[in-house]
This record gives C-alpha cells, structure tokens and sequence, in this order.
C-alpha cells in the first residue's frame, strides 16, 4: 500500500524533459516520468514539496526535492507519510553524495549508472527502505574505485570504465553494528571534528532582536581503525542552561542524535556524547540554542553579532533613497577565542595549517547584504557604497564587502530608486502595482480642486502621495549574511574528545583530533 | 537533522560546486559522444556473450545504463539471463536488477533462470542468499508463487538477520503474486514477528502492514517486545511500528475515564488549565474527569519518549501522532518541543511539519505558546510556509502573555504593510482571527485594522474592511463608535471598492440607536461628490440612501399614513436626501444603477409596500464565520499525506484511525501476555518501570540476536526444501509449547552470559564454514560495543 513507487531524477542545467535516471521499485506506474514532471512544471514556483495530482489516473502524490541542479521526484498513488518519503530522498542524496563525490551531478549519475542503480535497489525493497546507513550501503555496494574516484575529483570526469582489479566480493560478512561497517583498516588514524552554526535571527526596526536562535550541527570525518568507541565532551555557556521551558539537556534544545549515540548517557549527563562512529562522513547531532536569554524580560541584554545594520529608508529631497550602514565588529569575538584557541587536545601541539582558523583570531568573512525589493522598484540610480561592490539583480540588490584582513569598521551603502512608471510600457508589471493607478487620479484631481479650489492641498496631497508610492518601493529588511571560522554564536566549545574504548585500534596510537567551528548566518533579518 | 549533503555544502565553498560543475558540463558532451558509439546493440550483445567476465560485467553496465535512463532493454532478455549462474556476484547483483525490471514481460524466459536463483538460496555468503530471495519474489511470474513461498519459509529460519529481513520484505511481493498462499505467510510472519532482532523485526512490521492489517492475533503475543525493541530499530522499522501501533492501540485499549473527586481547592492549579476541554458546568470543582491509561499503553508511550530525539523526522512526527491520539492532552508538550524544533530542517520538511503543529494547535494550542518566535514569518519563506506561520501564530494568540501577543499583533501589522499582496491579505486576515478569538482584544485589533484602511493600498484597505465587517456583525451593539470611525475614514479612503464597502457597513448599520447615527449625516456628505465616485460606490450609496430611507419610515410609520404626514415627510432631510440621490441615479450612465434606483423608489414611495422593503433592505444578515484555513485538517490522522493535500484531495488507501474500542468489547489483556512463563513474568516487572531494555540487555539480546533461531542454525548452511534435518522445534515455531522451550533455552543462556554464548559459538565453529563462525565470534564480541538506549 503506502510505498515509494519510483525515482526520477531530471537535470535541470539544461533543463531535459527526460529523466537522467528512473528506477522503480514496483511495476510500472500507470503515469509516464515525462508526465509528472510537465505537471511538476505546470504548478506555480515556489511549489510545495508534496504536490497532489487529482488529473492523473490513479491520483498520484508527486513528492520533490531538489538538489543542486537535480529535481529528485517520486510519485506514490496511495496514503504514505509525506516525511518518510522526504527523509529518504535526502538519504538518497547523502548516498549518491557519498558514493560518487560531492557535489552531485547529472553527468557523474550518468557515468556510474550500474552504481547508482544497485544502491538504489538496495536503499529500497519494494517500495520499502531497506539499508539505508551508509556504511552498510559500503558493505553490500563496491564503491566507484579508488582510481576511479581519485580522477573524478581531479578532472571531473567521473571513471567510465570499470576497474580492472575488481574484488569477487566486497565483504562476506557483514557488520553487526548496524552503521559502521566491518572490517575498517586505515593507515592514519584520524578524527575531524566540525561544528557548525547557522544564526537565524529577526531584528525590529528598532534594533531590538524578536527572536534569535543558533542551529548547530556536529559534523564528524571519522577515519578510525576497527571499533573505536569515543566519548564527546561538549561545553555549554552557563548562562543557558537556566532557560525557561527548555528540557534539562545541558543548555542544547531538543537535539537529535545519530542513531550511535547512547542516549541514556546523554541523559544522565547532559553534554556527553558516547557512540561508536560510523566511518567516514556523518552528521552526529544537532541542537538548537536560543540567544535570547528568555523570552519575556526586555532588559536583558541583548546578543550581539559581528555585523550589524541600520537601515534608512525614504530619506534625500525625494525621499527616494535609502541608506544601509554596516557595522563590522570583531572586538567582542576575542574573549570567546581565548578560550577556544587553547587547544583542547594537548597531545599534540602541531596544528594542521588547514585548521588556522581557530588558532588566528576570528575573521569575519563573506559579508554580503542583500536588500530583497519590492516590485514597484524599476531600476536603481545612483548607487554608492563605501566598500565592495554591489550587484543588481531582478528584485533584489546584493552589497558584498569583501573583509580582506581583520577588517572592521564600518560601510556604507546608498541608493536612490526609480518607481516604475504607470505609462504602460510593460503593462503586464502594471497590475501588480500595489501604489494606486493613474486611472484613480483623474478622477480625484477634478474633485478636488472642485471641493477645495486651492491649489496648494493639491500640491500638498500630491506630494503625499508621491512619498506614499516611494514608501512602497522602499525594502523592508535587508538579509545579512557571514561567515565568522572559529567562533560559535552560542558559546558551545569541544571539551573534551576521547578513544574510550573499542578495539582494532593498535595500542598506543594516537588519532589525530581537529576541531573546527564555524558560524553562519542561516537567516538574519533587519527590518525597518 | 540536516541532511549530510546540506552540511557539507555550507562546509565547502560555493566557487568549487561551480567550477566542478562547468567541468563536468564540458565533459558531458565527451560522454554522451562516447555513449552513441558504443550503443549498438549488436555490440552490446557480444559483450554479454563474452567468455570473460570483465567484458560481461561492462555490457550489463551499458544494459543497466540504458535501463536507468529509460530505454526499452527487453531486447537483451535472452543474453543477459544467461549470465544470471554466473559466480562473480557483481555480475549477479547487475543481472538480478534486470531481472526485477524485465521478468514480467518474458514470464517464459525468467522461468528458466528460477533454478538457478532457487539454488542461490542454499549459498554460503548471506549476501547472495537474501539477494536471491528478493529477486524471487520480486519478479512479478505468477506460476511461481508456491516455489517463492518455500524461499521465504527457508530463509525465515536463516541464521543472518539479513536474509531474514529480506525475506520479510518478501512476503507482502508473494502474496501480491499469489493471495491464496496467505495461510502459509500469515504463519511465517508470525515467526519474524518474534524474531530475536530489531532488525528483522522492523521489516516484519512492514510486511504485517501490507498484507494483512488486520490480523491482530499476530500482534498480541509480541506486542511488549515490539514496544521494547522500538528504540533500537532502525528508523523505517519505528515507522511501520509506530504506525501499527496507533492503530493496533485505537482498536485494543479501551478509553477508560474515571470520576475522581479532588477538592475545592485543589481544582484550581490543574483544573483550570484545562478547563475548556475537559471540565463542564460548575461542578467542575469536585469532579475531574481523569482518563486511566492502559498499562501497556503507558508502555509504548514511554518507550515513544527517547525516540523523539531521532535524526529522523518521520519518526519524531510519528511519535508526534502517538501522543496526539493515544495520550491526554495534557500530555502533548512532550512532542511540541520536538516538532517545533524541526523547523530548522530542510523547507520541504519544514512545510510538513507546520502542516502538523497546526493541525494540533487548531485543537491545542496550549503546548505551542512557548514556541512564539519560531513561526515569525521570514522574508525567505515561500508562500506555503508563511500561511502555515501565520495561522500558527494566529491560533496561539489567545493562550499567550501579553508579550507574546504584542509580538504577534505587531508582527501581523508590519506584514500588512508589505508589498506582497497575498501575504497583507493573508495578515489582515489573520488580525481578524486574532480579534475574534478573543473579545478581550478585539478592540485592540479593530485599531489595527482602522489604521489599515486609510492606507492607499487597496488590497490591505479592502482586506481589512471585509475582517472589520465581520468583526462589527458579530457584536454590532459596542461598535457604533467603529462604524462612525469608518465614515470617518471616507475622507479620506480612495479605493473605489474600499469606498463602496465602508458605504454598505454604514448602511447596514443604520438601524442602530433608533437613528441617532451617522449614516443619514453620511449620506448627506456623500451626495455632495456623487457624480464622482465609481459605479460600484454609487451602487452602494444609492442602497444606502435607500436603507435610511426604509428605516426612516419605520420610524414614522407606525401611526396610519395620511396626506398630510406625506407633506410632511417632503419636508425631512432624509426623504429630501433620497429623492435628490435618486433622481441623481436616473441620469446616470450606468443601467444597473438607473434599475435599481427605479426599484427602490417605487418600493419605498407607496406605505403598503414599506414591510416588503424592510424586509428585502433590511433583512438581517448571518454573522459569518472566518475559520482558520487549516480547519478540518485535524480531523485527519496526524502525519498523513492526506492531512497535506487536506479537504480537496481524496488520497487512495488513507483510512482514518479508529475509534477508542469501548471497554466491554476490548480483548482481555491477558493475550498480550507473552505465552512463556519465565520470560515474561521478568519481562513485565522490568518493563513497567524501565522505559527500554537495560544497557546489559540490549547488549545481550544483540548478542543473541544473530544467532536466535539457533536450533537451525547448524544446518543453515545447506539446507534442503522440507528438509527432514530441521529438528521439530522449528517447524513448531508459532505453537506456544514449543517456543516456550525455545524462548526459556534462550534465557537461561542469557543469564548464563558470555560463557555460554561463546560455548554455542563453539557448537556454530563445529558445523558451519570457517568464514561463518568467524564472524559469529566478531558479533558476539563488537555487540559489546552497541549502544544501549
């Protein structure tokens, strides 16, 4: 009944109606691919990630993902959960990720079809996920081979032909540990560590944030030998560990966890994190912290962010301009660095130069704001920014300002706009101005001077409303985004990261550990 | 939990996706070159024929490729069929998966290579032993059904997990092939439903789901291992168990609700909590209604909790449902947290998630009051998420503090003013709801929305006029000052419609205070600039004129009408007003003005005809209603797709949930007591207070897991159709008595601890192959390191 019937994938760059991939895990679908994605097509963008299809027979739920330039979709004709479907597209990405190289493309599909299509059957038994973890996947599955794999991220181009030592089998065991696989032998044993933050925030036209939320992630590059069994230490900032309604988890909102992760442990200590890893590549948690203190006492202090905007809007003899400042500050980064620069793993003193991050001080990196206009906006004249350079494109201009060195300080960026006029030369712009329409101001223009006979409230109405259509082609935020290595919104650091146990780990060696963090900003937004 | 993919693109840097990406641009012309030379069929064929296996294994690619991108390989049947007893397994795994497409339309070749497959079944490698029991069953040839039902009946007592999960998977394909062999099946399922590993289990699940739901007497037995094993199934397998679970709870766990007595006093911390939902009438204070939750239920509810830290958010939605529809309400705020804090997934899964948060807010919104600040609207967020916030937002509103609601309203408000036309209707609209879920704020909305309507945007004004009408007709009494307000705003209101719908507010609450209100002063000002309004506002002061009209002579009616109070009506304002406003309308342009302006006159100039007016000008009108748009949408089984598509779609196969068994037809609960004594004595004094397996458990029942159906096991590794070497304890696996023995045989081995595992390990290392015990002694010893939830 409820079953993922098929997959198709479609190349959107250059858009093709015919799938670069179709593999159906039932018998036939009753609706052709190049059906479904001309319906796909026919819904208007932004589309919802589950589109119903009443026209097809039978009616079919098209669920979509997309991914770089691929449209992932799969057609199911009965009641399944939506999330279940949507989960395991993604798993399918990280797989084929995984497997032929990120990032996905349509031509290494194409070059290593017989992979794809045997992990496919195996991701999926009759519509039902089967193995999904990648490290079974490893054991059931020969990856494209290292020869092969080794060309394709030099030249990208993936290996068409298949390698010629090719082992009978991969394993003939398989490992009881349902997401690491059997039999792991590396040479250098080492363990990569990145956590990452992405910064969602929504400021008022005040300055005061309405809300403030980092969502972290753990990121693991785990190249251990046998069955290693570690123990994370992470450290929360007191300050929130106190917060209201939040589960007692050690200052982390509601994470989720890798299914490795012993959660009685994490339980009764909060903060400790014991598994065993998967190997290679997986995401082993994430959390989410809010930066607000607590949601009701205004007084609290507020948390800052390296770049911060003020936003004007409406202002010159027309106010017809607007002005954006950007403060870039990395002053109040520093104390959080003294304290994770001190390297948490002191066997080793010699840091890898690729993990400079969190050795110099943090630098804020790709500063870019983007001012999303609105639709009455035809063009942009006298545009002036004090650093970088901007770029005007559609219904949005994005000022980047390149930081070169510790930069701070601050930027300016200033526009005057150009309101579409309602003349009529695009006239298909014109009825979607949300400012009144010429046809309404001829009809007020005689009643006034009727009503009134002075010309000056005239003038004075006409200017009114002149301001009124420049406020409508005004911004109402701007999106900051930036990158900030080796520093974390919330404060969260790496305490401690340790081999407890295990075994295939000869003794007395030492896995390298690195640590990395990295802030971004998800989704911050100035509103004026 | 963000997807791999997703993180590692936020890790590595845009500049070398493009650059990876012009390079294999370029280069995909040289493939697709190479693809047209080498596609010939003829080639291909020889290819296939080939004695050597690397030339096989490259013209299956080239057939897999074809196959993958669409193209009709029937043609290669007969050549790629040949290779299928080939020994290389990735010949195998390739010719399998082009079986599993092609058998069906050459019933009659893939016959033939059934033979072979069946002999796959008896090979060492568990790999090609589960391989070969999916492709049996998964090659759609009727004739075989009753061969692929002797597979499934060998490889349930296999001793790899693996194929036995396979062979789980394998069973609802034969019963498609062939519904008569349901007997046999039901009964192998009742065997994978016992299995010893979560990982089997989780597919028998599936399996139970697809072929026969109903068939509860298979559940009962495992039900609290089932429970048990949830937190270590993979997450597909707490999927199709969570599912099987509500369903199987609706039907078996009668809603039992006790009376209990509780003091005056005490009522009032808990019982006014919920007083909307669960207390009536005043005797509210001495009887609570409680709802007795079945132990076992508690069980699964319990056993729920950890899983809503899964990765998996199917899973944390599943969990989601349990608590929604197994549990009292008051009991949701364990999901909210979680549900809420999906929102930081991909869009995709966002917009399921708020699909659910709203369909229980619609219910109960209490648990969701905290999470304010995580449904504000942001200026990324694509249409359908942003209806889903703000009805989130709207549906919260009256639960929280006075901070929150300043929060929402002035969210709402700065969205009204926006340029989004959808989104300033959807946000008016919203302010609207707001207003009238909570009388104590509606004055505090209409604010809003009076300021609203001055605005030179016409969809905000006419989105707003619309709420604020239905806000005024639904307390007309208290809001004389608001209509007044609104004639105020003709001054200075410009839109044609804006104007036309404040004229028929006015008129329609003309009526109030015996006249002593604005409309007639109104009617007055709007005559001056008639000829200037739109045809749609003359439309509506010429019924506004008519209504103060129709009004005013129920005033002066009642006494019998003379001559002389004719002349005296000539002499009233309003009387003067309606003819003046009248013959304005003759002359019009438009004829619909002109019909109705003649209507109204000739209704209202003769006094028998006033009642008739009154009637058709001042009728009544039916408070209407602004439901929440998700509305309806929780009367579907949370976690559905048909909840998504909502009211308009009829999604095949959706069966809503039962309802609550009533007590006296609930099945004893006895029947889910596991039949072996021992066991199950230790399993319910455990199971009652730990939510999950101890840590020593878990890991000893992985330990066990490989090797559970071990009376088997020695002869697994060549094992005949029927053959008479099983011991009789296998074939009696479903009959109590037996497997009491075998359970108890299992036990006392796991008391026994590793000692004893590694002695049957020793039994294993006599009878099977080297690899095989290999690997036994590797389970029996990395088992150690599983986790334990």
């Amino acid at each position: 009944m409820s079953a993922v019937e098929a997959l198709y994938v479609f190349d959107s760059f250059p858009p093709a109606t015919t799938p670069i991939l179709q593999h159906e895990w039932r018998s036939r679908p009753a609706t052709t691919a190049a059906s479904l994605h001309s319906l796909y097509k026919a819904q208007p963008s932004p589309r919802s990630s589950l589109i119903y299809l009443p026209t097809t027979s039978p009616p079919t739920l098209l669920f979509n993902i997309i991914h770089n330039n691929l449209l992932f979709l799969s057609p199911t004709t009965s009641e399944i959960e939506p999330l279940l479907v949507l989960e395991f597209l993604h798993r399918v990405v990280d797989v084929l990720e995984d497997y032929l190289g990120s990032p996905l493309l349509g031509s290494k599909i194409e070059a290593n079809y017989d992979i794809v299509a045997q992990l496919l059957n195996e991701m999926c038994d009759d519509g039902f996920p089967f193995t999904t973890e990648p490290n079974a996947l490893r054991d059931v599955v020969l990856p494209p081979s290292l020869m092969g794999k080794l060309l394709g991220s030099v030249t990208g181009l993936p290996s068409t032909s298949i390698p010629s030592s090719f082992t009978p089998s991969p394993t003939q065991t398989l490992s009881t540990i349902p997401w690491r696989r059997s039999n792991v032998r590396h040479t250098n044993n080492e363990l990569y560590v990145d956590l990452i933050e992405l910064i969602t925030a929504t400021i008022a036209p005040s300055g005061r944030f309405l809300s403030a939320r980092s969502n972290g992630t753990i990121a693991f590059n785990c190249k251990l030998s046998g069955v290693p069994d570690l123990l994370m230490t992470l450290q929360t900032p007191t300050s929130h560990k106190q917060k209201l309604g939040a589960p007692p988890t050690g200052g982390l909102g509601f994470p989720v966890f890798h299914p490795c992760v012993r959660l009685s442990r994490w339980r009764e200590h909060p903060g400790e994190l014991s598994f065993v890893p998967p190997d290679g590549k997986f995401v082993l948690a994430s959390y989410e912290i809010d930066l607000l203190p607590s949601g009701n006492s205004k007084s609290a202090i507020q948390p800052q962010l390296p770049v911060s905007v003020e936003l004007k809007t409406g202002i010159g003899s027309l106010s017809s301009e607007f002005e954006a400042r950007v403060l870039i500050s990395t002053a109040f980064l520093a104390p959080t660095i003294n304290t994770l620069s001190a390297n948490p793993f002191g066997s080793r003193s010699s840091r890898s130069p690729a993990f400079g991050g969190s050795s110099n001080n943090p630098a804020v990196e790709e500063v870019s704001i983007t001012f999303p206009l609105p639709p009455a906006v035809k063009t942009l004249t006298s545009t002036r920014c004090s650093r970088g350079e901007f770029h005007h494109d559609g219904r949005k201009v994005t000022w980047k300002i390149p930081t070169t060195g510790a930069f701070s300080g601050t930027a300016t960026f200033r526009t005057g706009v150009v309101v579409k006029s309602y003349g009529g030369d695009d006239s298909d712009e014109e009825e979607e101005e949300p400012v009144d329409n010429g046809e309404y101001q001829d009809v007020q223009t005689p009643k006034t001077t009727k009503a009134n006979g002075g010309n000056d409230e005239e003038k004075a109405r006409r200017e009114k409303k002149a301001k009124r259509k420049m406020e409508m082609a005004m911004p109402r935020c701007a999106l900051v985004a930036f990158s900030v290595k080796g520093w974390l919104a919330s404060g969260v650091k790496v305490d401690n990261l340790k081999v407890v146990g295990g075994k295939g780990l000869g003794e007395g060696v030492k896995p390298y550990k690195g640590v990395k963090y990295l802030t971004k900003a998800g989704d911050i937004e100035v509103r004026c | 939990m963000e997807s791999l993919s997703r993180i590692s693109s936020i890790l590595e840097t845009a500049r070398d996706l493009t650059l990876e990406a012009a390079q294999a641009a370029s280069a995909s012309g040289r493939i697709i070159r190479k693809d047209g030379k080498q596609g010939t069929s003829t080639q291909t064929k020889k290819l296939l024929n080939s004695r050597m296996d690397k030339e096989v294994l490259d013209g299956l690619r080239r057939v897999i490729g074809m196959m993958s991108r669409g193209i009709d390989c029937s043609e290669f049947f007969a050549d790629v069929v040949k290779n299928v007893a080939s020994p290389t397994l990735e010949i195998k795994k390739l010719v399998y998966i082009y079986l599993l497409r092609y058998a069906e339309s050459e019933p009659d070749l893939a016959l033939l290579s059934i033979n072979t497959i069946q002999r796959a079944l008896n090979d060492q490698n568990q790999l090609v032993r589960a391989m070969a029991i999916r492709v049996m069953s998964g090659i759609r040839v009727p004739v075989i059904s009753q061969i692929v039902a002797l597979g499934i009946k060998r490889c349930v007592t296999d001793m790899s997990a693996y194929v036995r999960k396979s062979a789980a998977l394998a069973i609802p394909k034969c019963y498609r092939l062939d519904p008569t062999t349901l007997p046999q099946l039901t009964e192998y399922l009742g065997t994978l439903l016992g299995d010893r590993s979560f990982y089997v289990v989780g597919a028998a699940v599936m399996a139970h789901l697809e072929v026969c739901p109903n068939k509860w007497g298979l559940v009962h037995p495992h039900y609290r291992s089932l429970v048990k094993m949830l937190i270590d199934m993979d997450e597909w397998g707490q999927l199709a168990l969570l599912r099987l679970l509500t369903e199987y709870s609706r039907r078996h766990f009668p809603a039992r609700k006790a009376k209990k007595k509780v003091k005056g006093g005490d009522a009032g911390g808990s019982g006014a909590f919920y007083s909307d939902e669960e207390v009536e009438g005043d005797d509210a204070k001495e009887v609570e209604v409680v709802t007795v939750i079945d132990p076992d239920l508690e069980l699964l509810l319990k056993a729920c909790v950890p899983l809503a830290q899964s990765r998996n958010s199917a899973v944390i939605v599943a969990v989601a449902r349990v608590y929604r529809h197994l549990a009292p309400p008051d009991r949701l705020p364990t999901v909210a947290g979680p549900l809420v804090s999906l929102l930081r997934a991909a869009v995709d899964v966002q917009h399921m998630v708020l699909v659910n948060i709203v369909s229980i807010a619609l219910e109960h919104p209490q648990p969701f009051t905290q999470f304010a600040t995580h449904f504000l609207v942001r200026a990324s967020d694509p249409a359908h998420i942003w209806r889903l916030k703000l009805e989130a937002l709207t549906l919260i509103f009256p639960h929280t503090n006075t901070h929150t609601k300043n929060l929402i309203l002035s969210e709402l408000e700065y969205f009204a003013k926006g340029y989004d036309k959808e989104l300033v209707k959807e946000a008016v609209r919203a302010i609207g709801r707001c207003a009238q879920s909570q009388t104590k704020n509606a004055a505090r909305c209409l604010r809003l929305l009076l300021r609203q309507v001055e605005s030179s945007d016409g969809t905000l004004v006419a989105e707003s006029l619309t709420v604020i009408r239905h806000i005024i007709q639904q307390d007309p009494k208290n809001h004389a000052k608001t209509v007044a307000r609104l004639a105020k705003a003709l001054d200075t209101a410009t839109n044609p419609s804006a104007r036309a719908s404040i004229v028929w507010l006015v008129g329609e609450f003309a009526g109030i205070n015996d006249g002593n209100n604005v409309a007639a002063d109104t009617l007055r000002i709007l005559a001056k600039n008639f000829h200037s309004e739109s045809e749609q506002a003359k439309l509506q002061i010429v019924l506004l004129a008519a209504k103060v009209y129709a009004h005013y002579l129920n005033r002066t009616q009642p006494a019998v009408p003379t001559e002389e109070t004719l002349d005296d009506e000539d002499k009233h304002p309003i009387s003067l007003l309606f003819s003046y406003i009248l013959l304005l309308a003759r002359y019009d342009l438009s004829y619909d003005l002109r019909d109705r302006a003649r209507l109204y006159k000739s209704i209202l100039s003769v006094p028998s005809s006033t009642q008739l007016a009154t009637l058709l000008l001042l009728a009544p009108k039916p408070t209407p209603q602004a439901p929440s748009p998700s509305s309806g949408r929780d009367s579907f089984t949370l976690g559905s797709a048909a909840m998504v598509v909502g009211k308009d779609g009829d999604v095949r196969g959706y069966d809503a949930l039962p309802e609550w068994i009533t007590p006296s037809r609930a099945p004893s609960p006895s029947l889910r007591e596991p039949p072996p004594s021992t066991t199950s004595g230790a399993d319910t004094s455990r199971g009652g207070g730990a939510m999950a397996m101890s840590a020593a458990a878990a890991v000893r029942s992985a330990g066990v897991r490989s090797a559970s159906p071990r009376i088997g096991s020695p002869h697994m590794g060549s094992p005949k159709v029927g053959s008479p070497a099983l011991p009789p304890t296998t074939k009696a696996n479903g009959v109590p008595e037996s497997l009491e023995d075998f359970l108890a045989s299992d036990d006392s081995e796991e008391e026994e601890e590793e000692d004893s595992e590694e002695e049957d390990e020793d039994e294993d290392e006599e009878d099977s192959e080297e690899e095989e015990s290999e690997e036994e002694e590797e389970r029996g010893e990395s088992a150690g390191l599983l986790r334990a939830k």
